[in-house]
This record gives C-alpha cells, structure tokens and sequence, in this order.
C-alpha cells in the first residue's frame, strides 16, 4: 500500500480513535461551538440590523430625494442639464406649494373633502414605483391614502376640484372635475395630498396667478413672457451613493438643499464599524481556538505517543500519520460547525421573533443564510487545519522504537 | 550455502549521554541468521537487546556498518545499511510492513480498535484478502471469541495471544518478539510461547526473540545468540557484543 493508499486507513483509525475517546471529541465539539455559535449570532445580527437599515434606506425613495429649501426661477434649460447629469434618477418641474393646493371633495357625498396639497409627478415616480401604470393622465389623480380615506373614495372614482383666488379685490372660484387614477401606498405620501400631472399644476398656479388658461375656460390676464419659470423640483437619485453627489452639485450652484446624506453616511460607518468589530471579534476568537486546538492536538499527541509508535512500527508511512491529528481536527470542524450553525439558526429565529422591527416588518434582527456558515465552516477548516498540520508532523515524527520500549 | 535472511557484519551503535561522549556501545562482529530459525537475544536488563531489536526492525539507524544485508524473498536481498544511509525511512517501513510481524512485551495493541480490528491491521495494510492462514493462527490461539473486544477489556494473556495472531496476520517471513512473556505469570508465559513457537513453526516463520530468560532458550529449543558485556570505565564507554552464526 502506498502512501496515498495508506490515507484512507489512517483515516478509519483516526476516527475509530475518535469514538474510543468520544468524550475528549465532545469537549472539542463544545469548545468549537461554544465560540462559533456566539460568532453566527454576532454576524448574524450585524447583517440583520445593517441589511435591515440598509434595505429601509435603499428602498425607501425619500431616502433618495434632494428636496430645494426656498424657492428658484428654474427654466427649462437647467432641467435638461439637471437631468442628464449621471445619477439622477427622477426630476421634475413643481409650482409654488401654496398655489397646488386645492380643495377635493367627493361628489356623492359633499361631507368628504379635504385640503389637498397637489404633486407634480410623471412617469418613473419612485413614491409611485408599486403601482404599475399609475401615472395620471390629465384631470387624473393619484392620491394620497389619507386623501382617499378623507373623500370616501377608491380608484376609478371621480372627485371635484375647487380652485379660489383673489382677483380685482373679487373672490372667484372654479370647479373642475377629476379622476381618481389610483390611490398610493402610506409611504409615498403621509398627508393629504394628490400626484397630478404637471400640466394641471401649471393651470392651477396660472389661475392663481390671475392668468388665463384657456383651455379649461378659466379667464385672466394675457400669460407674460415665452420662458416658464419653476419655482421648484422633485429630484431622486438613482441610489443612496448618488445623494451627497447631486447635492454638492446643487449646492455649487448656490442653491440650498436637503438630503438624508448623512443619514446614509451613518449607516454605512455602521456596517463599516460593526463590521471591523465583528471581524476583530471573530479573528480573537479563531485565533484562540486555533491555539486551544493546536494545544489539545499537541497533547493528544503526546498522550497517544505509545499508539502512534505502533502504527510506525505495522509501518504505516510518516506523511500518512500527519492525517491522523489532521482527521480529527476536520471532522471536530465539520461537526461543530454544523451544531454551532444549528444552534445559531435558532437563536436567529428567537430574536427575530422577539424583536420584531416594526417599522419595517420586512427586515429581520439576526439574518444568518446558508453561505455565512458555509463561510463560517471554511474559516474554521482554515484555521484548524494549521495546529492539526503541526501536530500531524509532530505524530509523523514519533520513533517506532518508542513502541519496543514505552511499553 | 544459501544466502541468510538477516547478515549483519561489523554493525555497531552508539548512544550518547546528554554531554556528547558515548554512553553505550553495540557491536555486532557477525548476525547470521538462516531461514526458519529461532534466535534468542538473552541477557540482563540493559545488555544492549532492545537496542538490537530496533536495528533488526530497521527502527533505529546504525552507526556505522560494514554489511546489513536482509533477504526478503528468495534472490532479493535489501541493503538496510545503504537505505539508512540514503534516509529511506518510509522504504525501511514498507520492508518491516511486508515481511516482519512484531510481538511486544505488552501486546502494543491499538487501544481504539478491537482486537479483531488489530489482527486485520496489517493485512489491511498489506492487501492480503486471504482468511485461511488467519484463520487458522486464531483458532489456534483460541482467540475467535475476543475479536470484538476491545484491548482494554482483555487480559494480559489474551491481550498478548491478539498480539501473536496481529504479528503472523499478513503471512510475514520473520517474527520478532520482544520480551513476548516478561509481563505474564509463568502458567500463562509457558501457554504463550508454545503457542508462538508452535505457530512460527507450523507457518514456516523466523522467529528472533528477546529474553531474560534463559529458561526458554532450552525449553523451546532456540539457539541463542553469543553476548558479552564490558562496564564502562577509564574513559571507555559499556561495550555489548552480540554475535551469532548459525
């Protein structure tokens, strides 16, 4: 039998040796476990907790939003710009807030109204992006789940709109009719409000204005000037890596801007700092029970001195020998592991259970998935493997002679 | 005359003390030994037998050596000398595998195998698929009913009846057995060396033993091989001289 050949052997008798002294195997297990299964949870909450903001921040758009402070004279021009710029994501023109709000009633029922705060929107909204299609059409709205549940009224459904302004010391009013298109998700919008068209907001601040606007039949001065001027955006990035960008951008250009940047930035040091601590943790822990193992690998050699002399002298081969230390420390791996694993995705459901995130019901506390411990169980081969290697050599090296006379 | 199985000529050996100078000197003039002989190495505690027995099982590397010729099949001779010196340790092991079954003073079984796991051992580890020789050596030592046990479980006798059995296991030419009876009453010694002289010489074996005690030489009708003993003293180390021919 050859070297090679002889591994094989080596391994049956390592093994058999490990269930002979079974309880010495155990206390191995233990021990192994006893640090990864605390190192599984460890991880497990780091990625949990930092999956779980990170997750809130990326898929939450206001996270995304640079929202103007104050009002600009923006032409058409400095959208186009604005727009082509890599890592904008969504950007369009708003009026002045307080000519888009207007009074919705339900025109069933004139008990339901609400004061309604109108939003430009246009295809690609991201507070839109769950509803498929939603973007209105003219004289359509999306609105908001507060505003439908304060008009009573459900997609598909019609509301009136009324329009009041002051005009030559007159008070004057219009009414127009509008569809509800969809209703959005609470997130989108937290007030009552309406997505309209931005067509629509620009008649409503015209009529405010005391302009004109023919097409609906609303009479006023002459519209001045060829250029429209906006007073306003709603601009998304296209990830929370784009926000610090487009607001140094903005800010460059004098304008004042708010962004969730730091906020961002705060998350990612967490997961940057939770992440150096975890991998202290883990590189003090592994390191230990390197050295505890090697240890006990080192005297499990010396104490089976007498039986590793035995094997040299039925003359098993010196490379074969360094698999039996080796044997033990892999199957103590695979073992620990599996239990320190096990043990890790209970307590990962425990704390899930118990730590409810409610504010985002979709994220966890502990997330521990199938490659952290198979990253887990190769980190642990790597690092058993060293003091079982040395300890190998230190079994390959035992004198058969030892055997004649230790006896 | 036929070529022996073991030829030593001017083999010697030293152990040093901690501080350098030798402690201890073997020297083996002539070790001749023929096919299907029984060799004794009788002496004190201490007279160099051990330290024989392990250039015999090519555990330990001479010091110096004119010849240490073994001949392992008929016309195939292994130049022991020349592998110590070429450190061939794993060849060295491989001959001792193949053709040497040991005895020791204590059985030397594995205490995680049971003692049928010990005596397939080396037949493991030399292939043999054979059972019939085995079988035969085990019904002989009256052993079938141990093979499941554990070592530990085991008396001294029974212990060293499992030895016996894992040494003639994997069909060697040569048994060596080092003290086979030093640790048993003389009830249970007498039962154990007609067992092994009886088997080594049914199967056609070479046996080379080691004792202290001289009564066996004569009862089982070995030939013992020739030692004398100088102290140390006057600056010379304790010389031991073993010499034998048959």
């Amino acid at each position: 039998m050859t070297g090679r050949g002889e591994i094989p052997t080596v391994f049956r008798l390592s093994l058999a040796d490990y269930r002979h002294e079974w309880q010495l195997s155990v206390c191995l297990i233990v021990a192994l476990v006893a640090v990864l299964a605390p190192l599984f949870i460890l991880f497990g909450l780091k990625s949990g907790l930092i999956d779980t903001l990170a997750g809130r921040l990326i898929q939450d758009p206001h996270t995304r939003e640079i929202k103007l402070v104050g009002a600009a004279k923006l032409n058409d021009e400095w959208f186009g710009a604005m727009r082509s710029r890599p890592g904008v994501a969504f950007l369009v023109p708003s009026t002045r807030s307080i000519a888009a709000t207007v009074v919705l009633r339900n025109p069933a029922n004139s008990a339901f109204w609400t004061t309604a705060e109108l939003i430009a929107t246009a295809a690609g909204d991201p507070l839109l992006a769950d509803i498929p299609g939603a973007e209105p059409a003219a004289d359509q709205l999306v609105l908001s789940r507060a505003a439908a549940s304060r008009l009573n009224v459900k997609a598909g459904d019609r509301v009136e709109a009324n329009l009041s302004r002051q005009r030559h010391g007159q008070s004057e009013v219009v009414t127009f009719p509008l569809t509800v298109k969809a209703v959005a998700a609470e997130a989108a919008f937290d007030r009552p409000g309406a997505f309209a068209p931005l067509g629509l907001l620009i008649d409503l601040e015209d009529y405010r204005d005391g302009v004109m606007v023919g097409h609906r039949g609303w009479e006023g001065s002459a519209p001045e000037g060829a250029t429209r001027l906006f007073s306003g955006f709603r601009l998304y990035a296209r990830s929370i890596h784009d926000v610090a960008a487009l607001g140094d951008a903005l800010r460059a250009q004098s304008r004042e801007v708010r962004t969730k940047a730091a906020e961002i930035a705060t998350m990612q040091d967490l997961d940057r700092n939770l992440g150096t601590i975890f991998w202290l943790v883990a590189a003090v822990a592994g390191l230990g029970y390197s050295v505890s193992l090697g240890a006990n690998l080192w005297a499990g050699v010396e104490r089976k001195r007498k039986d590793l002399a035995v094997m040299r002298l039925l003359g098993l081969r010196t490379t074969s020998l360094v698999w039996f230390p080796l044997s033990q420390a892999l199957v103590t791996s695979l073992l620990g592991t599996a239990v320190a694993g096990a043990i890790a995705l209970v307590m990962a459901g425990l704390l899930n259970h118990l730590f409810v995130i409610s504010e985002w019901p979709d994220g966890v506390t502990c997330l521990i998935l199938a490659p952290h411990v198979a990253v887990g169980l190769v980190a642990t081969l790597l690092s058993t493997t060293i003091p079982a290697i040395l300890a190998g050599r230190r079994a390959s090296r035992v004198d058969p002679a030892d055997s004649l006379r230790e006896v | 005359m036929p070529c022996p199985m073991f030829l030593l000529e001017d083999v010697t050996k030293e152990r040093h003390a901690t501080g350098g100078a030798p402690a201890f000197q073997l020297e083996v003039p002539l070790f001749r030994v023929q096919t299907g002989e029984r060799v004794a190495l009788v002496g004190p505690s201490g007279c160099g037998k051990s330290t024989l027995m392990d250039l015999l099982v090519f555990t330990m590397r001479p010091t110096a050596s004119h010849r240490f010729l073994f001949r392992h099949q008929p016309g195939s001779e292994a130049d022991i000398g020349a592998l110590w010196h070429d450190d061939a340790v794993d060849a060295l092991g491989d001959l001792r595998k193949r053709n040497i079954g040991i005895v020791l003073q204590t059985g030397g079984l594995l205490p995680f195998l049971t003692a049928g796991e010990n005596i397939q051992l080396p037949r493991r580890l030399t292939g043999r698929t054979d059972d019939a020789v085995i079988n035969t050596v085990i019904d002989r030592l009256g052993i079938r009913h141990l093979l499941g046990k554990k070592p530990g479980k085991l008396s001294v006798g029974e212990r060293q009846r499992t030895s016996i059995a894992r040494a003639l296991a994997h069909d060697p030419i040569l048994v060596i057995a080092d003290e086979p009876t030093a640790s048993l009453d003389e009830e249970t010694a007498t039962e154990t060396m007609s067992l092994l002289t009886d088997l080594v010489e049914r199967l056609g074996v070479t046996l080379i033993l080691s004792t202290h005690d001289t009564r066996l030489v004569e009862r089982y009708g070995f030939r013992q091989a020739q030692h004398d003993h100088r102290p140390s003293g006057g600056g010379h180390p304790a010389i031991s001289r073993f010499w034998y021919d048959a």
